[in-house]
């Protein structure tokens, strides 16, 4: 658990540092492209996860993203949970080949930017048209983020596989004390 | 037998503080929000954007380096002339400060310029905010007037002891008016107030008080200084164009902001000082 929350804070922390290597802009019709190598992982880790426990790790990088990156009052926090359940139900009926990973991934990164969009034309923050959207803020972070897609998916893959190999260990480490073993009649 | 885990428990009550830490110091400065805010934002500053930025600037500078010269020859120039209109501008600020005590003004409030580094911004949601490196400490106040280079980029919406909120005038919000004068000649100004910024023509919508046709195209723009909120005379842009409105009397003047929106990483903000 801890090397998976590990691994969804780095994948924040390089957005971060993607984004200040990448142009911005303050023009509000200006092409805007948006790393989501964190959503990603938080995506990518949370099936291996309880779901109370998904759940829970969500709602508090969600609102250290809205606090610390975003500053807006929980609606990142809100987007990642709506996120979260329809991931868990998602998976369900998806396998975990690197394909099917890669279009979840996506999917999800259309999603976030879509209901981030819904929610700030809710609250009367922008009043960008859906056709700008499209053009300036969705296609070149899908686009951008397509390419990062694969590169979080192998690097989930190798902590999945890191995981494994500690469960493994322990388990060949697991010794039985017979002579502690009593019967109950 | 609990329903949760041990360390579900402790994720939950670390969900909580946090939804309490979130509400009590959501859209206002606070001295709980100084001491947790201010430190992790500049070390998140230190760390992780300075470098990248002094590494995009380094290969910016290296690139520019064949421009320098020339460019240094032609501000040596203009340098020789500063001490001359220093001169002037003295003169003028006497004059102006006897004139004002023949009129019987009170006195004004003056504005001193602190200089501010950009330290945080996310394009990714649209409330077009940044968070700039001066605070109370540096005597920013709510409201005050930032700008860049060029003109005015937006105002103080949030202060805290050492970093503070900036709200650009290109938020759709509609929470950003800003009270101007348009320069119609030398002696004469028609005043309005700066409504929102339009995304479809790129610029800002300006609504007049009365209506008049002396409004022509590249006519300078800046702010009136009424209510006392911004300092007059900071430059907003050029008239870029006059439209009738069709169901009322009246024009709607489209403002080209004289600020560069695209980019910019400096600004300065007006800090009012009492005398």
């Amino acid at each position: 658990m801890i090397l998976q929350v590990l691994f969804i804070a780095a994948s924040f922390l390089a957005d971060e540092v993607i984004g200040g290597l990448l142009p911005h802009s303050f023009m509000p019709g200006d092409i805007v492209i948006t790393p989501c190598l964190g959503l990603s992982a938080l995506v990518l880790m949370q099936r291996k996860m309880d779901r109370i426990d998904s759940l829970l790790i969500t709602v508090i990088f969600g609102l250290l993203y809205d606090y610390f990156a975003a500053h807006t009052f929980l609606v990142c926090t809100i987007v990642f949970v709506i996120i979260n359940l329809a991931v868990s139900q998602w998976q369900k009926h998806i396998t975990e080949s690197m394909l099917e990973s890669c279009m979840l991934v996506f999917t999800t990164i259309f999603v976030k930017e879509f209901l981030v969009y819904f929610i700030m034309t809710l609250l009367s923050e922008t009043l960008m048209p859906f056709d700008m959207w499209l053009v300036s803020r969705a296609f070149l972070t899908l686009l951008f983020n397509g390419v990062l897609v694969v590169i979080i998916v192998w690097a989930s893959r190798m902590i999945e596989d890191v995981m494994l190999m500690r469960e493994k260990k322990i388990r060949k480490e697991e010794t039985i004390s017979w002579w502690k073993i009593s019967s109950k009649r | 037998m609990s329903r949760f885990t041990r360390l579900q428990k402790l994720l939950l009550a670390l969900i909580a503080v946090l939804l309490v830490f979130a509400l009590s110091t959501n859209g206002k400065g606070s001295a709980i929000k100084s001491i947790v805010y201010d430190p992790l934002v500049m070390l998140k500053y230190s760390i992780l954007d300075y470098p990248i930025e002094t590494l995009q600037n380094f290969f910016n500078d290296f690139n520019d380096l064949w421009q320098v010269k020339q460019e240094n020859d032609a501000l040596r120039q203009q340098l020789a002339q500063s001490d001359q209109l220093s001169a002037m501008i003295e003169n003028l600020q006497r004059e102006n400060a006897e004139l004002k005590e023949l009129l019987g003004n009170d006195v004004a409030a003056h504005y001193e310029k602190v200089n501010a580094r950009i330290i945080s911004r996310n394009p990714e949601v649209y409330n077009n905010q940044i968070t700039i490196n001066v605070g109370a400490a540096d005597h920013v106040a709510l409201d005050n007037a930032v700008v860049s280079a060029y003109g005015l980029i937006g105002k103080i919406t949030e202060v805290n002891e050492h970093t503070s909120r900036v709200r650009l005038l290109t938020s759709q919000d509609q929470l950003s008016m800003v009270s101007v004068q348009i320069h119609v000649s030398d002696t004469e100004v028609v005043n309005g107030y700066l409504e929102q910024y339009d995304l479809e023509k790129g610029a800002f919508i300006v609504r007049l008080y009365t209506n008049t046709d002396q409004i022509r195209i590249d006519q300078n723009v800046t702010t009136s200084g009424a209510g006392g909120v911004f300092p007059s005379g900071i430059l907003v842009g050029t008239v870029m164009e006059i439209e009738e409105m069709r169901n009322e009397n009246g024009r709607i003047v489209y403002v080209t902001p004289a600020a560069d929106f695209s980019s910019f990483e400096y600004v300065s903000v007006y800090c009012e000082v009492q005398p």
